[in-house]
């Protein structure tokens, strides 16, 4: 994390998009863009950190791999799926040499929301049309486009999933799918299907916090939609650092920055 | 180019251009593996960007592994602090309707170019960048880099809105992802 004196402003912003090629891209359906202004009554904008207690033993921090402390309703197949993870660290874990979390060999992705469980902010850009979540964690993007659009249905199957957006009152309800199943749900193996709907209800109570209340909803790995709530903490002074799964040196950056909390 | 840079940009084997070499044999860094490809190489890769823009700073989003050109127009000074960066550390103020930004602290692990020319850690880039119509951007490049470059040299970066385009989930790791462009090229956009 980089901290740096100057607050991050919160303000009115725009979006544009621009190309210098003329390569075909996969697009909404058209649809009127009506750009409404930010209500600055909720503004979700600024770097933000997964604001848990830090108590001593690995075991303690679920949170760091799973969303819950009771295990979620899974159906027999996503039992199954469950049982073959060998993860690399949590309650069940594995020699590194023997993991196969998908994202231990590889730096593909991690997916939605397994984003959420590894410790690095993220970065909430608002425009009138979407709300942009940046993960410090490689780069990672979720789109949430609050423009009226519907689903991308001529999309193939997404590493982070199709979302869209509306606003209720204060809350931001946010709606994913269009998910691959080449992810983990979370890191210690928790499974999902293609058919992941992911719903997100994110509100800020108070200008230092934000909440992610998340449904999992998933029929084919779980027998019952189930919740978890994330709760975020404004860092006012941070700003998100360069990080590439690819690049191993950019972890020991983080390590050092580990030592010296930021302000 | 200095002595040093020609040297450098002997030794590189891109995998096409004029002196393209077959892939086995390229020694393009992002070729064997899914480094970043580093700025300002990734304007040169044909996919879309984004930008976002807030009062404290100006957001370029690149679809190809989602990298960012994060711009703090708030007044910060660079950040002395940060390691060698692939993207370096960009800050930017205006100048009238021209968004000048200022980038330093590279590593010195990519190429300038696709074909190979080089740079050290010692790179600076600055930009030009100006919205000449609603549906035209400008970015006028100057790479400053005594120890590869005699004097500095500008590069001109014309591109066009696209209204109805939103980036697509483009990441190196998933060879999927860049079959389904080759797809798309076939079907001109609107």
């Amino acid at each position: 994390m980089r901290v740096h004196s100057p607050g991050i402003a919160l303000a009115f912003a725009i979006t544009l998009i621009f190309s210098s090629s003329s390569i075909a891209q996969s697009t909404p359906p058209s649809k009127p863009a009506a750009p409404a202004s930010v209500d600055q009554s909720h503004d979700l904008s600024g770097v933000w950190f997964n604001d848990h207690p830090r108590p001593l033993t690995t075991n303690e921090r679920y949170w760091i791999y799973k969303f819950n402390l009771e295990e979620p309703p899974m159906t027999a197949w996503g039992k199954k799926q469950y049982d073959a993870t060998k993860s690399s660290f949590g309650t069940r874990e594995y020699p590194l040499a023997e993991t196969n979390d998908p994202l231990y060999h590889t730096c593909t992705p991690p997916g939605l929301p397994r984003v959420y469980l590894h410790p690095f902010p993220i970065q909430i850009v608002q425009t009138p049309g979407e709300v942009l979540i940046l993960f410090e964690y490689d780069s990672m993007r979720h789109q949430i486009f609050t423009d009226g659009r519907p689903h991308d249905t001529t999309l193939g199957p997404l590493w982070m999933g199709d979302s869209i957006g509306h606003w209720e009152g204060d809350t931001l309800v946010a709606d994913t799918v269009n998910f691959n199943d080449k992810t983990w749900l979370d890191r210690i193996g928790h499974p999902h299907s293609e058919a992941l709907h992911v719903i997100e209800r994110i509100r800020r109570p108070d200008y230092d916090h934000l909440v992610d209340d998340i449904t999992i909803d998933d029929p084919k790995a779980y027998t019952k939609p189930w919740t978890t709530r994330i709760e975020f903490l404004l860092k006012p002074k941070w700003t998100l650092a360069e990080q590439f799964c690819e690049d191993e040196e950019s972890f020991q950056s983080l390590d050092k920055n580990a030592a010296a909390p930021a302000k | 180019m200095t002595p040093w840079a020609q040297e450098q940009f002997k030794a590189a084997k891109p995998s096409f251009g004029p002196n393209a070499s077959p892939l086995t044999e390229t020694n393009d860094p992002i070729y064997h593996t899914c480094v970043p490809m580093g700025f300002p190489r990734i304007f040169l890769y044909p996919l879309p960007l984004q930008i976002v823009q807030t009062s404290g700073e100006v957001i370029m989003i690149f679809e190809y592994d989602s990298v960012r050109h994060q711009i703090f127009t708030d007044g910060r000074p660079h950040d002395t602090t940060l390691g060698a960066l692939w993207m370096g550390d960009s800050i930017g103020h205006w100048e009238g309707n021209t968004l000048v930004t200022d980038t330093v602290n590279f590593n010195d692990k990519t190429w300038i170019d696709r074909m190979g020319h080089p740079h050290s850690a010692a790179l600076h880039v600055i930009e030009r960048i100006q919205r000449i119509d609603h549906d035209h951007l400008v970015d006028d490049i100057t790479i400053d880099d005594p120890k590869a470059y005699t004097k500095p040299w500008t590069a001109h970066l014309p591109f066009v809105l696209k209204p109805k385009w939103t980036l697509a989930e483009v990441f190196c790791e998933d060879e999927n992802s860049f079959q389904e462009i080759e797809e798309n090229e076939t079907k001109p956009a609107k």
